[in-house]
């Protein structure tokens, strides 16, 4: 890891009706088209297709949970954006 | 000159209109604050994923997503969002009359086709020579995204078995309360947005990893952004029919108070006519007595 590493995300979750979550996280994990992939901060630059499933993100020990489906998810070293949309 | 009767009958007829026109406006103005939520709510969304398109089609390079591809226009398909209702002023009229312009344009060298939604779109087209493939006259402020979510995936796969080769959206977008913006864009192939510099990384642009491939993430990204750029535009469609309904129909009571004005200045200046006549008659007749 370089020393410059980021020391938490900022993960935001939008789909085309609401905002639904733009806050800072220590960890988010997303589910790709291949399976859940865990995000700390730092992590390489990636662009991902979102499958169907949770979205959980933690902050220090509180972790949250909500469903998604589909989408695309753009992740940098410092930041993840997220867009998506409910399932029905 | 009218009778005071007459006048009054008038008045209250205006007034009862006055009623109805300030009962729509308080309506409209609900419903407007609503569909302007729904708005302010997807901005976020809206702000950030033409910036990824565009990241997206320029990383990928050379690699061509069909949906990204344009070709000679031979068969077009227009989609027309108007509303169901009119008393809004001219906000059908005016998106008709340029989607007859741009229809007149793209019929001398495509053929072209139309899907409409609205009420209004559907009355317009009836008489007139476009062949129709689809047509929502009923219910459009109620309208499902599930449908809207149809009517743009069969439209996509049309694109991409080359049955049509371009597919344009006319619609209200809003833009103020006052002014409604005419709106005709290319939904399909993607117009890749114009440039957005919204993270440009100190230290050059970095070009990320793909998951599951360049292919694959256009695959997710591009169907779902033309499916949701038809969703918006039917939300901003509302919001700018509200709007437009929400000014005719103040303009309309303000008239409406400004005629009650007119009716009663003419009324007073009726009866005091009247009373001035009979004064004089009394007047003259006492005169006469005393003699």
């Amino acid at each position: 890891m370089s020393p410059d590493k980021p020391l938490c995300l900022h993960l935001h979750v939008v789909t085309p009706r609401r905002l639904l979550v733009d806050t800072m996280v220590d960890e988010a994990r997303i589910p790709g088209l291949e399976g859940q992939i865990g995000i700390l901060p730092g992590h390489r630059p990636l662009m991902l297709a979102l499958g169907r499933g949770p979205i959980v993100f933690r902050k220090g020990t509180d972790e949250e949970t909500f469903e998604v489906e589909g989408g695309t998810a753009e992740i940098l070293p410092d930041r993840v954006l997220v867009f998506t949309a409910l399932p029905e | 000159m009218p009778t005071l009767i007459d006048l009054r009958r008038r008045i209250k007829s205006v007034k009862n209109t006055q009623q109805v026109t300030k009962a729509m406006k308080t309506v409209s103005t609900a419903k407007f604050k609503k569909a302007q939520r729904v708005i302010q709510e997807g901005r976020p969304y809206w702000r950030g994923t033409p910036a990824l398109i565009w990241d997206a089609s320029r990383w990928t390079g050379g690699l061509g997503h069909p949906l990204l591809l344009p070709r000679e226009e031979r068969r077009v398909h227009v989609i027309v969002l108007t509303s169901d209702k009119g008393l809004c002023g001219a906000f059908n009229s005016n998106l008709l009359a340029r989607v007859q312009e741009f229809l007149d344009e793209k019929s001398k060298t495509a053929a072209v086709r139309l899907i409409l939604i609205g009420k209004k779109a559907v009355h317009h087209f009836r008489k007139l020579a476009f062949p129709v493939d689809r047509a929502v006259g009923d219910k459009t402020d109620k309208l499902e995204e599930n449908a809207l979510r149809d009517i743009a995936r069969e439209l996509m796969r049309l694109f991409l078995h080359q049955e049509t080769d371009a597919v344009y959206l006319a619609f209200n977008e809003f833009k103020s309360v006052l002014s409604p913006r005419l709106n005709i864009k290319r939904l399909i192939p993607v117009v890749p947005p114009e440039l957005a510099l919204h993270h440009v990384q100190p230290g050059g642009i970095i070009v990320p990893a793909w998951e599951p491939g360049p292919r694959g993430v256009l695959d997710a990204l591009l169907p779902r952004f033309i499916e949701d750029q038809l969703g918006h535009a039917y939300y901003e469609s509302q919001a700018a029919e509200q709007a437009a309904r929400m000014m005719a129909m103040d303009s309309a009571s303000r008239n409406a108070g400004e005629l009650i004005h007119k009716y009663f200045l003419v009324m007073n200046k009726i009866r005091q006519a009247g009373i001035t006549k009979e004064l004089l008659e009394i007047m003259t007749a006492v005169e006469a007595l005393k003699k």
